[in-house]
Order: C-alpha cells, then structure tokens, then sequence
C-alpha cells in the first residue's frame, strides 16, 4: 500500500474557514480508489463541510481537492463519474420517483431498459413503498426519500459515492439492506465510497477504513482490520 | 404576547437574507408610496373645485364620485392584488408553544394591515371632507359618507387576503369585475347611474354607514376563520398528497440532451401551482392589449403604447417564468450543482424553455389582426428580440436574483403567495427599455418598418451569437454558484 498511485481523492491543505473561525482543516488525506471509508465524528465535526466541499457545493479557503486528478473547483469532470445524496435538496419535489430515476439515469447516460432492469434489481430496497405509488416525491415520508436518493446515487455504475448520513431516519429493515448494498459495492471494488455517519456501528460494518473527525480536524485513521469496534467506540467516550 | 410576535416579526426581517435586494425594493416602494400619498394629497384639496369646475351635471361632487366609486375600487383591486404582499409567517414553530392560535391569527392578520395600501387614501378623504364641510354640506351625512368610504377601503384588504385563500370569493370578484366591464365595453347601460346610490344614499341616509362596517366585520371574521381552522400542521405542511402519474413525454426526446430538463421544467409548471400561476399570468398578458389600447381621435393607436403591449404579449412568459430562472430550481440546486451536468448545458436547456414559450407567446399577435396589423408585426419583432436578446439577460440577472421560490409555498396559509409583485416589475424594466430604445432608433431612421425591422433584426442577430454569450453567462454563474446555493438554503 505504500505506493499507490490509483488514489481516487487527494485532499491538499485543505482549509474551511469562516472568518475566525476555521471549521475544517486536513492537511493532507488519500482515499485509494474502491475504498470503502467511514466518516466519523460528533455534530459540527465538519463531516458535511467536508463532503460539500468534496462536491464543490461550497469553497475552500485554502488548498483544494481533487478527484481522479481533477481539482474538483476547477473543472466539472468530476461530475460524470460521482454520485451523491445529503438530502432531501438532492430530491426533485414534484416528480414521482421513476420519473426522478429517468431523469438521473438518463444524466448518467443510461438508456430506458437499463434503467427499468437497474430499479428492478433494487426494487427489494424500497420495500413495495416507493415504486407504482402514483405520489410526488414532495409527499413521501423523510425515510422513503432517503431511499430514493440513495439509490439514485448508484445510478449508472459512478466510481465515487458520496453518501451524507445514509443510516439517519432508515427503518430498521432499510438499514440492513444499505449495509448489503454497500459491502456488495465494495466486494467489486469498483466504486469508492464515502460514507458519513453518527452511527459507529454501522459505519464499522460496512467500512475498510474509518476516519474520525472532531473540531475539523482528522483525529483518527485507521483501518477497520487493525481496529475492533469496542477500541473505536472507546475513543468516542470522554 | 403582542410584543413576542413584534419581536419575532422585527428578527425575520432584519435577519432576511438578500439585503441588497430588499433594499432596492424598498427605495422604490418609498417612492411610490410618496408618489402615490401627494397624487392622494392634491385630489383631496382640489378635486371639488375641479369636479365642480367640469360640470359634468351629474350633481354634488359627493355625487359625482359615489358614481365612479365602482371603478376605483376595480382600479385599486387590481393594484392590490398585483403589488399588496400578503402576510407571511412561519407558524409552524409557534404551534405547539402555549399561545392560543386566535392570538397568533389576530397579530398576523391585524400586522398585515400596517400597509401604505390602507393609508395612502386618508390623504384624499382628509381634505376632501374638510372642503366639503366648509362648503355647507351636511356634517353628519358628509362624516356618515366619508366613512363609508374608509370602510370599503378597509374591506378590499381583507377581500385581498380572502381571493387567495377562497376560490369562491376570487369567482366572485372576477364574476363583479366582468359583468362591470362587459356592460362598459358593450356600452348596455351606464351602471353607475345604478351603483351611485350604493355610496351616495350614505349621505342621504347616514344610518347606512352601519351596512359598511358590518360588511368589513364579516371579512375579516371570515379572514380571521380563515386563518385558525387551517392552522394545523397537515394544512400548514401539504393540504393533500396529490396523485401522481408519472409522464413520460416522449414527444420532447427530439430536443436529445436537453429533452430531460423540458421534460422537467413542464412538469414544475404542471405539477407546482405557484409556477401555474406565472404560465397562466403569462397567458393573461396576451389579452393585455384590449385592455389598455384605446384608439387616439385620429382613429389610431399611440406608437408607445403599441410597443408596449407588443412586449407584455410576446414577453409575459419570460417576465413570468424566465424571470424566475434559476430559482425554479432552488429547492433542488445541490443537486443540479453535482449531477452529470455542465452548467453551459444546464444554462442552455433554461434558454431553451424561454425561447419556446416566447415562441409561443407570440403566437398571441393573432389575436390583435382585427384590431391592427402594425401591431401583429410589431409583436412578431418584439418576440424575436424577447428570444434573441432579453432571454440572455433573464438568465444573466438570474445569476443575481438568487431569491428561493418555495415551490410548496402555495400549500401554506401563511405562505408567500403572489406569484406577480413589485419584484418582478422591477427587474422587468431593463428588458422593457432595450427594445423601446432599439424601436425609436430604428424609427428615426426608416418609420414605422425601420423600428420593426431594427427590432427582429437585432434578435435574429442575438440568436447567432449563443456561444460567446452562453460562455460569458456561465463565468457568472459560475462566479456566483456558491453564494447562490448558500441564498438558496435560506428558504
């Protein structure tokens, strides 16, 4: 692992600030491509600064990110390969979720059938609730749209998933099968993920590394292998 | 308690985002009002001498207005409803705290009267009175009838609230408005020799005031009602879940990459009904021209007023929706920001809807054949320099709108309504002036077919130079890209 130049996000110098106040401050961080990592930490540890970031949605006030070789505030290549959810900001209100698909999928260059057979192999996810419901998108549950906006963001097979707090306002039986969904991604290790959350077992789950943040700084960087969960919750308890 | 929503009401203003904007608004909004209080002020002292003066043998000049009273109030009607901003609050926070919701009602809609709209008129009724009592008439009946006319002022801010929340209340209007003006239009009869007694037998009979004041009470009664049995959440939230069918629009797929964010932006138009609002506005401004063209004594119609009706009808859907552009999109712009999408195309697919419902707009100009063919060219020229020119400049000053449309906000009680203000009309101006400005050069050179032909040539012109123009507009938007999605966050 020591030279390993298929680094799918490089993180240089990166500062956030505002005025006084710096919220985020990384150095230097690599995630190597097909990664799975875990982004840790307690509120205001600068977790969604930090993906916004990633996903160019705010600006750095120092240093930069890049992905693949692209500096994400410099150009849009990123974009072609990186699927995203935070929030219900990444959900289109008024369409109905195949129409929201379409519309995903046909961004992603996927045509009509793969995009049926795609929502058909992930169809268990929703659980019968969100498909042929004949509703907008407005008028789901918080839950039911996080399912949609997970889902779309595996869309078209991207080579980077950025996820803001998946497990947040899951049902229990949703959660078990994102953590499957996730480790069946990480099997082909084809697709870096990127996962935040408050929730440390999960993210132990479904994790190769996790990172945790707090104050916007990286306090710890460890593997899941060279950890066991009892010493990562210890770290959280002060 | 009143202090705590003073309080509340003080921090949501102050602490708005968009300040500079604000800011603009309420320099012209100050200005109006001054405009519109001395216009007020030298009708109050003057008006009697004046009416008096005409002779227009229609009696006191008590009389005289009782008579055209009606069309005031359809004048003034109309400028409420177009400009008055209705209250706004974010109730939902305070539902659940110990104050009882007739109390939260009552500040919200009383607060909502401290407007100039419900003011500006005691500059005429002050003086007028006092003219009226120095010349003899008689005090209790000249006070009975002043009064009178305050309460019917008072009373139209109330119906304002009541068109948008009652459907049966905006019919009605509409139903009084119509009637109004076909029997005007048609010339049947002079109404107002009927409705004068509705205002002038308050003088004659001051015990009619009563009938006034009750009018007002039932309301704002009714506002009031209004307001606290839609106070719940499920109101408050989504009145009801909607069926959704999805569409699938092929018809569109011609347009290739752009065909998906057409598909889209009909479907925001469809589906929200604060953008069906701006669409059908859009379609009103194409029967604009009946309303305001009036044939000079020459039989003709004034250049100027030609230009301008050309551009509402060519332009309504771009001043309605193209205005609008990109803060369509505001609730989803994240999304927008990181999809497989450049913001060249993302700008042009917005171009494109503009440029196809101005195309359509224009389609307006049949109707004006019987009226004036100069019109229908000029209407023609004026959407192809609405295509070629002004939709550039929508979606530049787009890039500095950065208001949040709350696309559910139709489905509040207390939510912002208007889908036309003073807002839209101000950021209209500068796509009104160019054209006019395009016109009279043309004109000075070649007449009537010079401005025409200056005008469509200089859209045809715009449309061939979409690359520099689209590659300048995308540095903006891209300049401005963080603090937009930052404004746009604020709902």
């Amino acid at each position: 692992m020591l030279l390993n130049l298929s680094n799918m996000i490089v993180v240089n110098n990166l500062v956030k600030s505002y005025g006084q106040q710096t919220v985020l401050n990384i150095p230097s961080l690599e995630i190597t491509k097909g990664q799975s990592v875990g982004l840790v930490g307690n509120n205001g540890a600068g977790k969604t600064t930090f993906f916004s970031l990633l996903l160019d949605l705010i600006q750095p006030s120092q240093g930069n990110i890049s992905s693949k070789g692209n500096v994400v505030n410099e150009t849009e290549e990123w974009k072609k390969y990186t699927g995203s959810f935070f929030d219900d900001s990444f959900l289109i209100g008024y369409l109905t979720p195949e129409e929201y698909f379409y519309f995903v999928g046909e961004l992603r260059g996927m045509n009509r059938a793969d995009i049926e057979s795609y929502l058909n192999e992930y169809g268990n996810f929703f659980n019968g609730e969100v498909l042929k419901q004949r509703k907008y998108l407005r008028d789901f549950s918080k839950g039911n749209q996080k399912k949609v906006g997970i889902i779309a963001a595996f869309m078209g097979n991207p080579e980077l998933v950025v996820l803001d707090e998946p497990f947040a306002n899951l049902d229990p039986t949703t959660q078990l099968r994102l953590k499957e969904l996730v480790k069946q991604k990480m099997q082909s290790r084809e697709t870096t993920i990127i996962i935040s959350s408050h929730d440390l077992q999960h993210t132990y789950e479904v994790s190769d590394r996790i990172i945790a943040l707090d104050k916007g700084e990286v306090q710890k960087d460890v593997m899941t292998t060279d950890i066991t969960f009892e010493a990562l919750e210890a770290f959280f308890q002060i | 308690m009143n202090k705590l929503f003073v309080f509340l009401e003080k921090k949501r203003l102050l602490r708005n985002k968009n300040q500079d904007m604000n800011t603009v608004l309420t320099v012209f909004k100050w200005l109006a009002i001054v405009y519109f209080g001395l216009m007020f002020l030298l009708l109050g002292i003057g008006g009697y001498f004046s009416i008096e003066k005409a002779g227009l043998g229609m009696g006191s000049p008590i009389q005289v207005i009782s008579r055209f009273w009606m069309y005031y109030m359809v004048a003034e009607m109309m400028m409420r409803f177009m400009l008055q901003k209705l209250p706004t609050a974010s109730i939902k926070p305070l539902l659940v705290l110990p104050i009882p919701k007739l109390k939260i009602v009552k500040f919200y809609v009383s607060s909502s009267f401290v407007s100039a709209f419900n003011f500006v008129q005691l500059l005429f009724i002050i003086p007028f009175t006092i003219v009226c009592l120095s010349k003899g008439y008689s005090i209790i009946g000249v006070l009975a009838w002043v009064v009178a006319v305050y309460l019917c002022v008072c009373t139209m801010h109330f119906v304002n609230i009541l068109i948008e929340s009652y459907k049966s209340v905006f019919i009605a209007v509409i139903v009084v408005f119509g009637s109004l003006a076909a029997i005007q239009y048609f010339n049947l009869f002079d109404s107002t020799e009927y409705t004068q007694y509705l205002l002038y037998s308050v003088y004659e009979y001051p015990v009619l005031v009563l009938a006034y004041a009750l009018i007002l009470a039932a309301s704002i009664w009714l506002t009031i009602r209004y307001y606290v049995t839609n106070m719940y959440m499920d109101d408050l939230l989504k009145t009801k879940v909607e069926v959704g069918t999805t569409q699938e629009m092929k018809w569109l797929d011609g347009f290739g990459t752009y065909a998906s964010f057409l598909k889209n932006d009909l479907r925001l138009i469809m589906r929200n009904k604060r953008a069906r609002t701006t669409v059908l506005m859009s379609i009103l401004f194409m029967f604009y021209g009946f309303l305001v063209l009036t044939p000079g004594h020459n039989g003709e119609y004034p250049m100027f007023m030609m230009i301008f009706v050309a551009f509402f009808v060519s332009g309504g859907f771009l001043m309605m929706f193209g205005q609008y552009v990109p803060s369509w999109d505001s609730s989803y712009y994240p999304l927008m920001m990181t999809q497989n999408i450049t913001y060249k195309n993302y700008l042009k697919s917005k171009w494109l809807i503009i440029a196809l419902g101005t195309a359509i707009s224009m389609l307006g100009a049949v109707l004006y054949i019987n009226k004036s063919m100069e019109l229908v060219y000029l209407i023609l020229a004026m959407g192809m320099f609405n295509i070629g020119v002004n939709g550039y400049i929508v979606l530049w000053g787009g890039a500095y709108l950065k208001s949040p449309v709350d696309l559910t906000a139709n489905k509040n009680v207390f939510g912002d309504k208007n889908a036309f203000n003073l807002r839209v009309m101000l950021i209209s101006l500068p796509k009104l002036f160019l054209p006019v400005i395009f016109y009279y050069i043309g004109a000075a050179i070649c007449g009537f077919w010079g401005g025409v032909v200056t005008l469509a040539i200089v859209g045809i012109i715009g449309m061939f130079f979409q690359a520099p123009v689209f590659k300048f507009i995308e540095k903006i938007y891209k300049k401005e890209k963080y603090s937009t999605l930052d404004a746009f966050k604020s709902k």
